[in-house]
């Protein structure tokens, strides 16, 4: 029971957090929107981090240096820039819903990359995402 | 094209790619969550990254930006990145205390609690119609049968 109201606690802070950004984009660009959500996110995660994982902390070498560069870059540039560059522009329900389809891509990716196989439920939950998402778009 | 229309297309494309950055990320956390930290601590990492290459990449705009920028939107941005930072937290002590088959799918709802608060706090902003509603409920369900079968 526990672990649902968890992953309700966090559906609602993704969920939120484009509803505290479109209010703040009145006055500034997206891009600095990002950055000051990064700036306070950040304040965040660094203070859990140095709480519960202080001798986590190092990077060791430049591999795990070029990973994290990669993942600052697919997450907060491509991802969240893009993010609220959208919510800006289309709203929040539409944007939401067409970044909601991540886990489409994700599976996408690991079946023509990976050695995933494509089965009859992901095939079911592609088609209902394309329909869901031909209605969104065609609403003018 | 009329601006308008730019602006929409614009949007749409911004949207689709935020959509597969977030996919193509999860396989890099995936590798660097299995292979070099614990999963806050390279969220801590990749966000201070992020910081600095955005602030690096768009310095002249922040700058701009600075000068002319309301205290209420400052605060409202603020939240935005407390408020991720806060998903991002649940999601990680979700992941601790049970199984990603019921966090992946659960966490995958976050656009209906969007849609719930657009229609609370953002009426006078934005026109929610039964279609965005439905299409919504529709990308959602897809996403949780995937999400579930996935892990």
């Amino acid at each position: 029971m526990i672990v649902v109201v968890f992953a309700l606690l966090a559906s609602v802070g993704f969920g939120t957090s484009a509803i505290f950004i479109k209010l703040g984009l009145n006055s500034m660009k997206s891009t600095t929107g990002t950055f000051l959500s990064l700036v306070s996110g950040s304040l965040i995660l660094i203070t859990i981090s140095l709480i519960f994982y202080s001798k986590e902390l190092v990077i060791a070498n430049k591999t795990v240096f070029s990973w994290l560069i990669l993942s600052a870059l697919l997450n907060f540039l491509g991802g969240r820039y893009l993010n609220y560059t959208s919510v800006n522009l289309l709203g929040v329900a539409r944007a939401t819903t067409i970044i909601g389809t991540a886990p489409l891509f994700a599976t996408v990716l690991a079946i023509t990359i990976g050695n995933e196989t494509l089965t009859l439920p992901v095939l079911l939950g592609t088609l209902m995402i394309i329909f869901g998402l031909l209605m969104v778009i065609s609403e003018k | 094209m009329k601006a308008l229309d730019r602006n929409i297309v614009l949007g749409y494309i911004s949207a689709f790619g935020s959509a597969v950055s977030y996919g193509i990320v999860t396989l890099v956390a995936q590798k660097i969550i299995n292979d070099y930290f614990p999963p806050v601590v390279a969220s801590a990492f990749s966000i201070i990254f992020g910081m600095l290459i955005l602030g690096f990449l768009f310095i002249k705009d922040i700058f701009k930006d600075f000068q002319k920028i309301s205290f209420k939107s400052l605060m409202w941005v603020l939240l935005a990145g407390v408020s991720g930072a806060w998903g991002v937290t649940f999601w990680f002590i979700a992941l601790n205390n049970g199984p990603i088959v019921i966090v992946a799918p659960i966490s995958a709802t976050f656009p209906l609690v969007s849609l719930v608060l657009t229609f609370v706090f953002l009426k006078k902003i934005e026109r929610l119609t039964f279609r965005i509603v439905l299409g919504s409920v529709f990308v959602v369900l897809g996403v949780v049968i995937i999400a579930s079968m996935n892990n």
